[in-house]
């Protein structure tokens, strides 16, 4: 699965970043490498089943400490 | 980084309503107000309305510009980037939570065995399809799609009528007045002021001095449409409305004519997916056309593909189970979307128009 991951991912950046490159759009190329970079960590992590944090309890504690009586 | 695409009202209502309506078709309105939450449904409307103004007067004012020039010209740089950034997340977090509606739609109503990730991976890469085309892309889709949508939703309504059982309604607010408010409150920001959202779209309307019009009719006719739909579920489910996690699909199974007119919960699906692939593709054009904003892109294509892929990441980890989801969206979600919905908008509103009447009464002096 991985391996499908990663290949999926290089045909991306042959789709998304060549283009970029060539037209010198150097902070679309950063920005998009960097989301790129976070975008295939968290694939990664979703293939080896590590349980990811999700941001849904830390939410709903604020809203309880703020609007519960 | 200049963005030229434009629609037409036409286009502008119809992703409005499809946005309003989205994933309400098919998760419902829900709250403590039993029976009387149709009642809950037109307080809501009621409630949204001066919000729905104050976004339009917010785009009447700086017409022609995208929501974070606006906010740029009303607060400066740093400010706007970080109003930019809070409602990037929104609209993320938004798309995300839509994403993963309609994947525990699929999971539970049609493919329990297929991994969730399935269904949000295909609905995820449609919207970053539909987000990369652009807004005009959008408008088109959703004015060749909610036509369809609406017959369905009459055929469906007028099939359904068998069904229907007048006590289920009575007595007419039985309930406690502020259980009925409080219904109207959770309808009021899931889905009527969510449209904050479109904010980013409806700049990009042919004719500057409309997002008023564009904003209203699209508002009311998704209103009406939510309050025939749960006038609808009530009729039909009575008190079992409230344990099913779709009602809508629950319905319209029940329709059987002629032992050969059945199974036509079918269609509903089908509204429940132009409903969540027009709302995801929105929040998804929104938070990367945001994104490309914050940090001057020359286009947000260029990050649409990374963005959405993130949003599908991110829905698959949002919630454990649908119990999560349910409680998640019908008591949590009402006011934590409070400060995005009501409470920014009103303070850019009376800043904005402050700085209006400044500028004015300046030009006046110096003339």
């Amino acid at each position: 699965m991985i391996i499908l991951v990663i290949v999926f991912y290089g045909i991306l950046i042959i789709y998304e970043f060549v283009p970029l490159f060539r037209e010198k759009k150097w902070k679309d190329f950063i920005i998009n490498a960097i989301l790129s970079f976070f975008s295939l960590t968290v694939a990664i992590l979703l293939c080896l089943d590590v349980k990811m944090p999700s941001t849904q309890p830390l939410i709903q504690k604020l809203v309880s400490s703020l609007f519960e009586r | 980084m200049s963005y030229k695409e434009q629609i037409t009202d036409k286009e502008g209502i119809c992703i409005s309503a499809t946005f309003i309506m989205g994933t309400t078709l098919m998760m419902g309105i829900s709250g403590e107000a039993g029976n009387d939450i149709w009642v809950s449904v037109i307080i809501g409307v009621l409630m949204a309305i001066p919000m729905i103004l104050i976004y339009s007067r917010i785009l009447s004012l700086f017409q022609g510009k995208d929501f974070l020039d606006i906010l740029e010209a009303i607060a400066g740089k740093i400010v706007s980037k970080i109003i930019g950034i809070i409602y990037v997340w929104y609209a993320f977090h938004l798309g995300a939570l839509v994403i993963h509606n309609f994947g525990q739609f699929v999971n539970v109503a049609s493919l329990p065995e297929t991994p969730i990730i399935v269904p949000l991976f295909f609905l995820g890469i449609t919207c970053i399809a539909g987000a990369r085309a652009g807004v005009e892309v959008i408008g088109r889709v959703s004015s060749y799609l909610l036509p369809i949508v609406m017959i369905i939703i009459v055929f469906v309504q007028i099939l359904v009528i068998p069904q229907l059982n007048i006590n289920y309604i009575k007595p007419v607010l039985g309930y406690s007045i502020s259980s009925i408010l409080r219904g109207g409150f959770s309808a009021f920001s899931f889905p009527f002021a969510e449209s904050i959202i479109l904010v980013n779209i409806l700049t990009s309307l042919k004719t500057k001095k409309s997002p008023y019009k564009v904003y209203l009719s699209g508002t009311l006719l998704a209103g009406i449409t939510i309050l025939i739909l749960t006038v609808r579920n009530i009729m039909v489910l009575g008190d079992m409305r409230e344990w099913m996690y779709f009602p809508s699909y629950s319905a319209v199974s029940r329709i059987s004519i002629g032992d050969f007119v059945q199974r036509i919960e079918v269609t509903v699906a089908f509204v429940f997916v132009v409903g969540a692939f027009i709302k995801a593709t929105v929040c998804l054009f929104a938070a990367s056309y945001g994104i490309s904003k914050i940090f001057n892109l020359h286009d947000y294509r260029s990050i649409v593909i990374q963005t959405g892929l993130l949003m599908i990441y991110f829905s698959y980890t949002i919630y454990g189970n649908i119990m999560e989801m349910r409680n998640w969206a019908f008591k949590v979600y009402p006011y934590y979307a409070f400060p995005f919905q009501v409470i920014i908008p009103l303070i850019i509103w009376i800043i904005a128009e402050i700085k209006v009447r400044k500028n004015r009464a300046k030009l006046k002096n110096s003339n």
